[in-house]
């Protein structure tokens, strides 16, 4: 039985929307379509990076996470939107069911990549090609995004194939001896999973193609990195057993929120404010998941962009703002100094559970916290995110202010 | 500082004070132990300032003086050294006090014994006075609901009253559970009595206590409580605030009430906790007649347990944390306990049958 699955043929699908964000305004756009088009944050706000350029941006030396005054000088004519995140989210929902519409085994990765498993229905709909220039055909008409499609014997190999040909590709592996012939004289560099930090590594044991990688000592790599070097190595050589799990997504091990801010702010009870604000953001979403989490992990990062992360853990799971406030305060008075500007905040509640159960306190404060939220919520539910806040959300150094 | 005596007893003297030894302060002359001879006495000191422990004993002394050297050295070479008599001589001109054994010796470097902070002076009349067994079994019924990272310092102590008609009442919660327990004392103590003891100081007292008749006795200033037993000598910190009144939470009418083994309910509890993950912690009992239904189920398997118990009033399906069960049933020395009930989402009171000077409550997990 085991046998069975091991040798069995798997037939795995990544689709890769190209430029996803720029693409979705060009799709509700069309007269933008062939055009420079760019999104990038507010500079007023300080998150004035590009996020995403179109191809033809691309070509003339636009880079994502570039500052956009540079992307401007670069590319004076372009086209510039702010993100409007409910419209990638609206897309990208309309490219996946477009795609469980072949197979129901279809795992989001990201907002712009989805892995589906096509094993089972290539007597359905035929060969692989053909699903693959169907799906690009039918996400190109109904929703106007343009994508690369890889397909091969398991994900790595079909996440590989996906980055061959950009935009609009398709590439197929059909077995594992096509990603070594394509793949292992290609740099170490190019292989999913190897960062700048491994690459250094890995130059100094004298491997520089993924083919000097796949043959080098798999010992040596698990002495050196264990259980991820024994990955590395299999992802080397085309090896990867992960099955489509259609719920991966569904369920969250984290929940955080970050904000820039407007304007540095210095000392504790402004870095509270928004501390709290955060903590209020977290705590909703939290509810509406149906989770209670114990970790809470506060990032602060200063005008020199200096970073600071650190997260503690409480006995109990909760999914109150108070208590995950409490928390990310005293990481805050542990680690930080009153007298360091602060640019960026961002909190997250992890170690996520089902909440299935909720231990309240004898003194009843815990269920009044927990009945005051899930009315906040209502209220929000009904009349929208800003109906009802928190006083101090309404002082200086607010993120909900203006 | 010139000392003579049995390895056996300095060994004993340092475990004892080592307790009270920090090892993670940021002054280092707080993780020694600090050494002084009085007469034919040796005392041996250790505190971290929030918690102290003073033990004595009688030695030889040939040079009366003092010694302040680190308590994890002190405390390994005092166990390895052999059963024989040891001689502890400071030298003062380089800070070192060797321990001689059979011809043999171990130097170890000291800090200034003058850096070493005063142990507080004890006031001159105890507060009160009790027995030793008295005074742990009463710990024990506590001890465990006391909290210990709670942001209310309160909860992190022990309430310990003495009302002006001589009762002495321990309170501990932790906001999730709280255990009570009463006793009445032999004398009165000369005045009311209000303060909150930290739970760690209390687990240390429960470690030196012994189930004797024995009394020891407690002194307490306006911060400050020390327990006297025999030769040693706690000291610790209060905790400042207000404790709240306990008697607001207990329910006044109960829908049902079970009465159960206590051994039967450990057992089974503990058989699911085998089955307890990060996602579940919290297993149901029904209370109905005839007998109570305790039941969890989790990712690795489930189970489901009957118990014989005497029943009256409403059946009620109620979730606790099992850990918290177990702790809370483990602290009562009884064979049979009775539960109260007044729903699914208030205090569960549990009280043992044999007596009536102690009770614990547990707020059940609603999902």
């Amino acid at each position: 039985m085991f046998g069975d699955v091991m040798s069995m043929k798997r037939v795995i699908l990544l689709a890769d929307m190209n430029s996803f964000f720029a693409s979705c305004h060009q799709a509700v756009q069309p007269e933008l379509q062939g055009k420079q088009v760019i999104v990038a944050g507010d500079p007023q706000k300080r998150t004035g990076i590009v996020l995403a350029a179109s191809y033809p941006a691309k070509d003339l030396g636009v880079k994502t996470g570039m500052a956009l005054w540079e992307a401007r000088a670069l590319c004076p004519q372009g086209y510039f939107f702010k993100p409007d995140y409910l419209l990638y989210v609206d897309t990208s929902t309309r490219i996946l069911k477009i795609m469980r519409d072949f197979t129901d085994l279809v795992e989001p990765f990201s907002i712009d990549e989805s892995f589906a498993d096509l094993t089972g229905v290539i007597h359905l709909w035929g060969p692989p090609e053909e699903i693959a220039l169907l799906l690009k055909a039918r996400i190109r008409s109904e929703v106007g995004v343009l994508c690369s499609v890889g397909i091969g014997p398991n994900k790595l190999a079909a996440k590989m194939a996906a980055g061959v040909q950009k935009p609009d590709g398709l590439t197929v592996l059909e077995t594992v001896d096509d990603f070594k012939r394509l793949f292992w004289p290609r740099p170490v560099r190019k292989l999913f999973g190897i960062g700048s930090r491994y690459e250094k590594h890995l130059r100094y044991y004298n491997v520089h193609t993924i083919g000097e990688l796949a043959a080098f000592s798999l010992d040596v790599l698990k002495k050196r990195w264990g259980k991820n070097g024994e990955m590395l190595w299999m992802c080397a050589n085309g090896m990867d057993s992960s099955p489509v799990v259609p719920t991966s997504l569904d369920i969250a091990k984290s929940i955080g929120q970050q904000r820039t801010l407007p304007r540095d702010i210095w000392g504790f009870d402004k870095i509270r404010v928004v501390i709290l604000e955060l903590c209020e953001m977290v705590g909703r979403r939290v509810r509406q998941g149906g989770y209670v989490g114990r970790t809470v992990s506060l990032t602060l990062r200063d005008s020199q962009m200096r970073f600071f992360s650190s997260s503690q853990s409480m006995s109990d799971n909760t999914d109150l703002p108070d208590e995950i406030y409490r928390i990310a305060c005293q990481i805050l008075y542990k680690h930080w100094d009153e007298t360091w500007a602060v640019r960026l905040v961002g909190l997250t509640l992890s170690n996520l559970v089902q909440r299935e159960h909720f231990q309240y306190d004898i003194f009843g404060e815990r269920m009044r916290l927990s009945n005051l939220a899930r009315a906040c919520d209502a209220i929000k539910d009904r009349f929208g995110e800003r109906a009802i806040m928190r006083g101090v959300s309404l002082t200086e150094g607010s993120i909900n202010r203006g | 500082m010139h000392v003579t005596a049995p390895k056996t007893d300095l060994n004993t003297l340092t475990q004892i004070t080592m307790r009270a030894v920090s090892q993670r302060n940021p002054m280092p002359v707080l993780s020694c132990l600090l050494f002084e001879t009085n007469d034919n006495k040796l005392i041996m000191t250790a505190t971290d300032l929030e918690f102290g422990i003073r033990c004595s004993m009688p030695v030889e002394t040939v040079i009366e003086g003092s010694a302040a050297l680190p308590g994890k050295y002190v405390a390994s070479v005092l166990t390895r050294l052999p059963e024989v008599n040891i001689d502890v001589i400071t030298d003062l001109s380089t800070n070192t006090t060797s321990f001689s054994y059979d011809g043999s010796e171990m130097v170890l470097h000291g800090f200034p014994a003058e850096e070493f902070p005063r142990f507080p002076i004890l006031p001159e009349e105890p507060s009160f006075t009790i027995g030793q067994g008295v005074f742990k079994t009463m710990l024990k019924r506590v001890l465990f609901a006391v909290a210990h990272d709670e942001h209310r310092p309160v909860f992190n102590g022990i309430n310990i009253r003495i009302s002006d008609d001589g009762m002495l009442s321990m309170v501990a919660t932790d906001t999730r559970k709280l255990a009570v327990c009463e006793e009445r004392l032999e004398q009165l103590a000369g005045r009311v009595i209000n303060i909150i003891i930290p739970g760690k100081t209390l687990n240390e007292l429960y470690k030196v206590l012994e189930s004797v008749e024995d009394e020891f006795k407690v002194y307490i200033t306006d911060n400050k409580v020390f327990f006297e037993i025999d030769n040693i000598c706690l000291m610790s910190r209060l905790i400042a605030g207000q404790y709240p009144d306990y008697r607001i939470v207990i329910p006044n009418q109960c829908l049902c009430e079970v009465r159960a083994s206590v051994s039967a309910l450990i057992d089974a509890a503990e058989r699911a906790m085998l089955l307890v993950s990060a996602r579940r912690n919290v297993f149901n009992i029904k209370f109905q007649p005839d007998e109570l239904l305790v039941y969890f189920n989790s990712d690795s398997g489930r189970i489901r347990e009957e118990i014989v118990a005497q029943f009256s009033g409403e059946p009620l399906d109620v979730g606790f944390n099992i850990r918290f069960f177990i702790d809370l049933l483990k602290s009562a020395d009884t064979e049979e306990i009775i539960i109260k009930l007044s729903g699914y989402n208030s205090p569960a009171v549990f009280k043992p049958v044999d007596s009536e000077s102690y009770f614990s409550i547990l707020v059940p997990a609603i999902a």
